[in-house]
Order: structure tokens, then sequence, then C-alpha cells
């Protein structure tokens, strides 16, 4: 990733954001740069050659660092992939984005088949997880508003379902000091208020309607659907794999008799542990019957996200640059409204200054963070592709 | 974990940190330097 940020750098004397989504790149060095980041992100995901190192580090960390691990920092690659694969380097995306789909659609088979095949409970949620998240993956793969929109949802929802899966376990480990599923057994007799809170955790973890996953996942497999029926196919099987190792873990756990031998007292929740269990069951119910808060919070820039990888890129990149909530409410900054730049390119310099009335159409209102002094310094800097691109005269 | 409180905190609050500064940031730069350094504290939080 490095490597690509640098090559990006010797390209278009930039490394920020808002400036790199206004120049453009040359076939090849798109690809290879995009190859760069996404490495990084799909070690982070993880994406299903690179995910052995997510179980190995659950076990060995803590409760909260696995809360933590699972429920934000496998975003970061995420919203990484969103960020910069999808966004800034959208060519390059559209060359490989089948190659992402086919490892996706593998991790989430292979995740869950070898999620049933632990005996570690808390190897058991983190195959969920890489399973999960290679589904995020493929939603992402599909670039449609349905899959970006599911993928997002997915990533809130898995976010808050593991923490807490992560959690219960965390309250096993404590009670009984060990973590292998042979010791567990007839929980529901010596713990009722955790089996109820695990039960509500477990189905939200094979998507169960009512919760967040569910939403997160039907919009996810609508947008795979408009892409490939055939990877519709195949990633349900992932549905029906989440539903038996999800009912096969909690029937072990908390159903079956009481193995006395390791469990002896009545050892519910305490009010602590029910209280952050509470806490990371409101927002799981919430997100599972009311949408509208994250999906309209999304809505404009997955649209816009959606059609970039259309290959409408050279049109759209005048409205990204106009984000902001003020351009929002105006007409004239849909994208139906904006005429491409001549040569479909623009160049950073006039973006930034946006003194030209020919591109005061697009530009109803400046970024707040072009208004810098510092990036009024580029054109001298500017060097390689963007230094050759011509200026259009108005 | 249990022997440190106060490490445990200390790098919980700098992942933190890190971590909407890396959900901020607009430079590829920042991004990645932020983006690696998640790593310290996380090695922290699950190895001592």
């Amino acid at each position: 990733m490095l490597g690509g940020i640098f090559y990006l750098y010797l390209l278009t004397g930039s490394t920020h954001y808002l400036v790199l989504l206004s120049t453009t790149l040359q076939e090849g060095q798109v690809q290879i740069i995009w190859l760069c980041f996404f490495l990084a992100f799909a070690v982070k995901m993880p994406l299903f050659p690179l995910h052995i190192w997510l179980p190995e580090a659950h076990v060995e960390a803590p409760t909260v660092g696995s809360m933590l691990l699972a429920s934000l920092l496998l975003k970061l690659g995420g919203y990484g992939f969103l960020r910069f694969s999808l966004t800034l380097l959208a060519e390059g995306f559209t060359t490989y984005s089948n190659l992402v789909a086919a490892f996706s659609l593998l991790g989430v088979i292979y995740g869950s088949l070898s999620t049933i095949r632990q005996i570690d409970l808390k190897r058991i949620i983190a195959y969920s997880s890489v399973a999960h998240m290679n589904m995020v993956m493929l939603g992402l793969a599909s670039a449609n508003q349905q899959g970006l929109d599911g993928a997002i949802y997915l990533m809130i929802g898995h976010g808050v379902v593991s923490a807490a899966l992560f959690f219960c376990i965390g309250v096993l480990y404590d009670r009984y000091h060990s973590r292998l599923l042979r010791y567990y057994g007839g929980l529901v007799t010596v713990m009722p208020l955790f089996a109820s809170l695990f039960f509500a955790f477990t189905l939200a973890n094979m998507g169960f309607p009512g919760t967040s996953n569910f939403l997160g996942e039907i919009l996810l497999f609508l947008g795979i659907f408009a892409a490939s029926s055939a990877v519709l196919l195949l990633a349900t099987a992932g549905i029906v794999l989440a539903a038996i190792y999800s009912v096969w873990l909690y029937n072990r756990i908390i159903f079956g008799a009481l193995k006395t031998e390791y469990i002896g007292e009545f050892a519910d929740l305490t009010r602590r542990e029910g209280g952050i269990l509470l806490l990371l069951l409101l927002p799981m119910l919430l997100l599972g019957v009311i949408a509208p808060p994250i999906l309209d919070y999304a809505s404009l820039p997955v649209r816009l996200l959606a059609l970039l990888s259309e290959g409408a890129a050279s049109m759209l990149l005048p409205t990204l640059l106009c984000l902001s909530p003020a351009s929002r409410r105006r007409k004239e900054a849909t994208p139906a409204a904006v005429t491409p730049v001549k040569g479909g390119r623009l160049e950073p310099s006039l973006v930034i200054r946006g003194r030209r009335p020919a591109l005061r159409r697009y530009q109803p209102r400046r970024h707040p963070l072009l208004r810098r002094p510092h990036l009024r310094l580029l054109p001298p800097l500017r060097r390689g592709i963007a230094a050759s691109i011509p200026r259009p005269t108005f | 974990m249990k022997e440190r409180p106060i490490g445990f905190l200390y790098s919980l609050l700098g992942m933190e940190i890190l971590l909407v500064l890396t959900f901020l940031t607009l430079d590829l730069l920042c991004f990645y330097i932020l983006f690696e350094s998640l790593l310290i504290p996380m090695f922290i939080l699950i190895g001592v």
C-alpha cells in the first residue's frame, strides 16, 4: 500500500484525496496501484486466502480485544475498499471485480464450512465473522446500489452482533475457564438470562428477520442478484451454513444434559454483564426494524459510487467534489445535470481555484477543505501525468 | 489485562483515537500511517 501511495504521488504530485479524485491516471498504472491498495484491505478485511491471522488473534486476545477487533478493526478494510478502491481507483476495480467476487465467494463457503469444524468457541465466532466479512466483500464487488447499501449495513450490524457474541463467550470463559465446546452443555438451567440473550444474538448472526444482519443480508443479496444470479445461488449456501453452525453452537452450549462435572453452581449474568449485553441488543433490534437512519445517510454517496463503477467516472467527478450538505439540497448537483468537461478530464488546479465561469456550474459551493491556503500552492507541484494533461480553454 | 489496568486503558484509548483519525483523514499518506500504527495498540491489547 505504501508503494502504491508513492507511485500515486509520483504520478500526480499529491496525496490528498480530493485532489486525487479530480485527476485521471493511465490504464496500466491504475491497476498496479489498485492491487497494492487491495492487498492491504484484503488482509484487514480478511478476504479468503489471507484470513488465517484472524482466528489466531481472537484466540489469544482478551474479551475486550476480540470485541474491538471484530467490531471495529475489520471494518477498516471495508471502509478502505469503499473509499479508495471503489472511488479513487474505480477503473482498477472494474478490471478486477470478478476476481474479488470469486475470492469472496470462496471465502463465504469455506469460512462457513470451517466454522462447523471448530471446537473452540472463539474460533467458531471468528470463522463466522470471516464468512460474514467475505459476504460484505461480495456485496462491495457487486457495486450496485443495493449491494453497497447492504454491505455497509451488514458491516454495522456485524459490528454489533459479533461484539456481543464475543462478549457472551467472554462471560462463559470468566465462569468456567474453558473455551472448548465439549465442556459445555445444559447451561439453560443455570444461566437462563444468558441463554435468552445469547439466543437473540445467535439469531442475529444467522440473519433472522427483525435483526440488523437480516436487513443487511437481504439488501446484499438483491445487489448480488442484480450482478449475477449464479453467484447469488452459491452465496445463499453461506446463509444455510450460517444457520447450521449458529443453531449447532447454541444447541451444544445451552441445551442438552447439564455437564455437572464441569458446571456446578447457578451463575447467571451479573448486572454489569447484562447491561452491556442489553446495550448491544438495543441497536441490533433497532437497526433491524428501522433502516432509514443509516440508509438515508449513505444513499447519495452510494448512488454516485454505483454510477461510478458503471463507467460514468469522468462525468461524475465534479459531483463527487461538491458532496457537501449544502449542495445536496440543490437540484443542479444531481448527476443528470452534469455535462462532461472537455476531454472528460478535470484538471486539479482548475478544480481547486474554481474561478472560471464554466466550472461554477458544477461547484455551487466549494468544499471547505479546498479553501485551505496550503492547497493553493499545488499548481507548481504538478508533475507527471497531471502536468501533461492540456489545460482546457473556455 | 487484570495485572496492569492502566496500561490496558491507555492502549484502548490510543486505539480509539487512532481509529477515529483513520476514518476521518483525507490524505492518503496519513491514512497509511494511521492504518498501520493501529496495529501497535492492538498488539499490546492482544499480547500483553
